[in-house]
Order: C-alpha cells, then structure tokens, then sequence
C-alpha cells in the first residue's frame, strides 16, 4: 500500500470523527479546514501516526484549531471567529441548560478532558494522548471535572443533587 | 462521574449524530494531483508553508486577493473592449473622474484616493510598522501561480519581501528577502518583530529532518537601524520549528526591552533588552499550561503585564523583569473570555480587550491604577469586532475594527471620533466608475503618537462589468489625529 492509500485509508476510516471533534469547537467552514489540515499533516508524517491514529489526529486538529482561534484574535474579526468550545456548543443546544451552565464553570483543560470522553467517546488513555499529557494527568483532571460539575450542579439549586439521588 | 452526569453531559453534545467530513477527494486529491503531476513530487506532498506554520494565518485567508497577470490578462480579454481601456488608462496614469462606492460624511473628505498601480499575483501583508521619524517597514508575499483564492499550486513561486521607507513612505526599497515579520515595533533605532524565515537548501540541510527547503521557521527578529535590517535573534523561545502547530510572537515592545510569549508545549514567558540581543525565558513562569490564549505586553523597564484569557482571565504583572509575577485584580470581562488581548500598557496604565464568553460582545477594558481596579469602556466595535487597539497614553487611543473603521478617543476612551474608514479607500484614476473597491479585510495600524498614525492595507481594485483586479499597496498616514490623511502608494507594479 502506498503513502496515498494508506492516508485514503486513515480519511476514511477516521475523518469523521475529526471533523465532528472540530465542528463541535467551531463553525462549519472552519471544521473543513481542520480536517483538511489534520490529515495533510498526517499524510507528511505518515511514519508518525500511531497504531490507534484517532487520538493522534484528534491531538493534531486540537492544535491546529488553538492555531486558528489566536490567528483570529491577532488579525481578524474577533467575535466573528472566536468560539469557546461551549459558546459554539451553545448556539447548538436548546435541552440542559443547567448541564451546559455547569460546565462552563468548569477550568477549560477539565472541561476538554470531560467532552473528549463524553462526546468523542475517547478513553482516559487516549485523551492523554490527544492532549499530550499523562494518563494520571488525565485521571486529575477528570476527578476535579466530576466534583466541580456536580458542586455547580448543586449550586444552581438541583433538587435531584440536593436530595442526593445522584451520588458523586 | 455518576453515569447519569455523564449522561447528561452526552446529552448537550450539540452533534449527536457525528458530522460528516468533506469527501476524501475534495480535501486529498487536489493536492495529491498537484505533488504527483509536478515532477518534483512524487508522494507526499510538500509542506503547505505559511498557512500552518504560525497559524496567525489561517481565518485570515481574506487579508488580501490579487488576481494574476496571466488571470488579468485573460479576464480583460474576455471582458471586452471598455475593460482593456480601463486597464491601459489605469496602467498609463490617465485622468478621469472617478465614483467612490460607499463614501462616509465623516472621513472620505479626508482620505485621498491612491493612484493606480498593481501587483500581479496573490499578494499578502503580514506585517507593517513605523515610526515618528519616518522609517517604516511592510513585509509582504506574493504568490506567483497560486490559485485565484490564494491556495498554493504544486508550481507556486513564493516571493518575500520587506520594504523600508527611511521619509514617512515617499520612497520604498527593498531591503530583505526570505523571511517575513509581523508586528514589527521600533520607536527608536532599536525594534522586534516575530515572523518566519524561509530556509534555503542550504540553512535547511542543518536542521532537523522535517524542515525542508522553503519552509517557514518562527523566529524573533531584531533592529538597531528603525528598522531597516533585520537580523534574527537568538532564542530560547519553545521553538517546535516545522510543525505545522508550533506559534512564537513577540507581544510587545517598549523601547529598548522587548516582551514575548513562546507558545509549545508550555507557555513560555520571554524577555530581552535589545543590547543584551537574546531572549530568554524570565526566572519565574507563572503559568504552568499549554493555554494558547496568552498576551504580555511591557510597561516600562523591567515592568509587563501578563494575561492567561484560557483559563480563568487571570493577569498578572512584574516590576523585575519577571522575577516575581503579582496577580491582578481579575479584569471585567463578562463570563469566560473567548479571547482576550493585551493591548498597550504603560506604568499604571492597561489596555485590554476581551470578547466574552457568553457575553460573545467584545468589550474595551481599563485601569489606571496598575490592574487593581478596572473600568468598561464605552465602544461599538461593529460587526466586524475589535482588530486592533494602539493606546498612547491614558487619555488617547486608536482602535480599528474588523470592518476597517478606525476610531480615536481622547478623553480616555469616554467618547470615540471615526477617523479613518476603509470604506472610504479607493483609486484613482480610472477610466471607469469603480464599482468596488475592496481594502483588505485586515489594514494595519501602526501608532507612532497621539497624533501620528499610520495604516496600510492592500485595495483591490475592481471596474465595471467583468471584474478587472489589481492589488495597490498603500499607506496611509496622519500626523494631525486623523483629521486630513496622506496617501502613499507603495510602487509594486514592477514587482
């Protein structure tokens, strides 16, 4: 198999997902340019993608979104560009506010941690590598997400946390 | 996680169903074409330079369009007649009236129209700045063969340049090629700027592997001539060179002494005096993340203000060159930040912007007293959103829009007067009504004092019927608060 099928292959199996990891975080336009950046990045470090590539590209389209949102602010139109990962969720979502308010309480790096899990369906091993950081990081993280989102639960006046229903 | 949190949170996945990518041969094959029908590749495409190296680029694809000799050529051809007379009046200076499309009661008057001229090619600024004596440089690309959009071709012939101007822009040269700069700053002799240099075959063969020839590696460049040579400054920036993520900028300037944020896999806090040449990263780091939303902006001598927007609108700031970093008073911007920016600061005083979190407004905030107390202030940004805001003094700013309207205070931001529009932009003349004149999307300002400015930006100029389009590099220059403006075309036709 040749580099060009061998990163056919990779799009097919994997572009999906990424687009979906960056339409979340931006706007449409700018998730296809994520995609197209992440898997020409991959087709020149073909030797680099890992055995299991999806937390590799979803890593690769992380930065590459970062990349964007900076070069917004530094020459173009802010709040045009510029949307955090829940302001755009936001615009999406009309069911759990109260969920969706919670975590936008949450420290940014718990709350990528929490959605890679939640939404990408990534496990703890797999966000550290899309993330770069250790699996106990990761394991961290999550644990300060889990408690912060239901104390905030909490505070916005959840009976079904107040009555302890749901056990943290 | 209980399993009904996590429920819940899976729940407000604003994709519940995925999304879809674009086909595999819309994103892949073009390029793949491109590399394996030019000889010179075969496989793996080379490195997309610019667009990805320092991701300042990416949303600012629209900073400029110029349509090639060979596209005007055959769109002249093709428009007929009237066109080719408005192309060779324009070419040969000729007079004739010309209609400015959307003229604004409060600056047209003001602004002059730019005589004709143009660049073939796809033509990108990256990056312009001046002083009060008159020296000025613009780093600028063009792009032979690229596509009309500006996306590189397999056969695209990248050209960098700066051009320097030692009278305020009545005269251009050319004083480098190959690497590029963007926010270059110098009051004095001595200034900074972060940008690219293209490595040739030669620099390449010393550099790790994936850097090849014609790449674009982040560096801080330096000048102790305002700005006429640059040279680059050693570093101990976090430099990841050819990765296609890596970022390095300098944030700001003040004199001498010359603040920046390094950007990989930590944030890095940089400072220099311009004798002393290197950068180095300060004794105390402050921020111990990868949050790529970070702005440093130097206040004095040994003083800077620092802004972690990521993670929770955190600032901070140092009297000893970075030594020990206090925390501020956290800046009022509504909910999280999107993105904020450090915009000036001198002694007590602080500039900042911010669009907000759930607010999604962008607002202008400052203090006076060193960060511990901060006010809102007053703006409409417009739709297209803060661009840029130069800041001079506690009383006097500039601020320029996304759509290219730049406002000016003096009452420290209290009441803002529209100074200067893009809409107002035009050249002239021509044979023919222009129907659109487009500046780029993204003119740059450069504030030399509270009443000397300066603001370049590209015009493609389009007439009527069939689109005729060449690009005028112009700057335009104020030394009275914006009331009357020079205009200095920047000579790139030979180009």
């Amino acid at each position: 198999m040749d580099d060009q099928q061998r990163c056919e292959q990779l799009y097919r199996a994997h572009a999906d997902q990424v687009h979906a990891y960056a339409r979340r975080r931006s706007d449409h336009q700018t998730a296809d340019e994520v995609v197209a950046d992440v898997f020409l990045i991959a087709w020149r470090r073909l030797d680099a993608v890992p055995a299991d590539p999806l937390p590799w590209l979803l890593g690769v389209a992380r930065k590459t979104l970062a990349n964007q949102r900076r070069a917004a602010s530094r020459a173009a139109a802010l709040h045009s560009r510029v949307e955090a990962t829940l302001i755009a969720a936001n615009r999406h979502v009309s069911g759990d506010h109260a969920v969706l308010a919670a975590l936008a309480t949450l420290d940014p790096r718990d709350q990528e941690v929490l959605l890679l899990i939640a939404w990408e369906g990534l496990r703890q091993e797999e966000v550290g590598t899309t993330l770069g950081i250790s699996r106990a990081a990761v394991a961290t993280r999550l644990h300060r997400a889990r408690k912060r989102l239901a104390e905030a639960l909490v505070a916005q006046d959840e009976p079904a946390l107040r009555r302890g229903e749901v056990s943290r | 996680m209980t399993d009904e949190l996590l429920e819940r949170v899976r729940a407000i996945d604003p994709l519940p169903d995925g999304s879809t990518a674009p086909p595999f041969e819309s994103v892949f094959a073009r390029v793949a074409n491109d590399a394996l029908q030019d000889g010179r590749h075969h496989g793996r495409p080379g490195r997309r330079r610019r667009r990805h190296l320092l991701g300042l680029l990416v949303p600012a694809v629209s900073v400029a369009v110029a349509i090639g000799v060979l596209v005007t050529a055959v769109t002249l051809l093709r428009a007929g007649p009237h066109a080719g007379n408005a192309h060779r009046a324009a070419a040969h200076g000729h007079s004739q009236s010309a209609t400015s499309p959307t003229q604004s009661p409060t600056t047209s008057a003001r602004i002059p129209p730019v005589p004709t001229g143009g660049m073939p090619g796809f033509v990108t600024v990256w990056g312009a700045g001046f002083n009060a004596a008159g020296n000025g440089v613009i780093s600028l690309e063009q792009c032979l063969q690229c596509r009309a959009n500006g996306n590189e071709t397999a056969n695209s012939q990248f050209h960098d340049w700066l051009v320097t101007t030692t009278n305020a822009g009545r005269s251009w040269n050319v004083s480098a090629e190959g690497y590029y700069v963007q926010r270059p700053r110098f009051d004095g002799l001595n200034g900074w700027a972060g940008g690219l240099q293209m490595l040739s075959r030669q620099q390449a063969a010393g550099q790790p592997a994936e850097w090849e020839p014609g790449e674009g590696v982040a560096r801080y460049f330096v000048t102790h001539d305002a700005g006429r040579t640059w040279s680059v400054a050693p570093s101990a920036a976090p430099n990841e060179g050819g990765s296609s993520v890596s970022l390095t900028l300098i944030d700001a300037v003040t004199d001498n002494e010359a603040w920046a944020i390094g950007l990989g896999s930590q944030v890095t806090v940089l400072h220099a005096a311009a004798t002393a040449g290197r950068l180095t990263a300060t004794p105390t780091q402050p921020i111990r993340n990868d949050d790529t939303n970070v702005a440093v902006a130097g206040a004095g001598p040994g003083t800077a203000y620092l802004l972690d927007a990521t993670a929770s609108g955190q600032g901070f700031v140092t009297h000893d060159n970075g030594r020990i970093w206090q925390r501020l008073t956290p800046p009022p911007c509504t909910g999280r930040y999107a993105y904020a920016d450090l915009d000036a600061a001198f002694g007590q005083t602080v500039w900042l912007t911010c669009v907000g979190g759930n607010a999604r407004t962008p607002e202008l905030v400052r203090s006076l007293d060193g960060g511990h107390s901060w006010q809102k202030l007053p703006i409409d940004w417009g739709r297209g959103g803060p661009q840029q805001l130069a800041a001079v003094n506690a009383r006097v700013a500039w601020a320029l829009s996304g759509n290219g309207e730049l406002m000016r205070t003096t009452d420290a931001g209290a009441t803002w007067q529209p100074v200067w529009s893009a809409a107002d932009a035009r050249v002239s003349p021509l044979s023919r009504p222009i129907t659109k004149v487009t500046p780029s999307p993204l003119p740059i300002l450069s504030v030399q004092s509270a009443e000397s400015a300066s603001i370049v930006t590209l015009l493609n100029r389009s007439t009527t019927g069939r689109a005729t389009k060449l690009t005028n590099l112009v700057a335009y220059r104020t030394t009275n608060g914006g009331q009357t403006w020079k205009t200095e075309p920047v000579p790139l036709g030979s180009r």
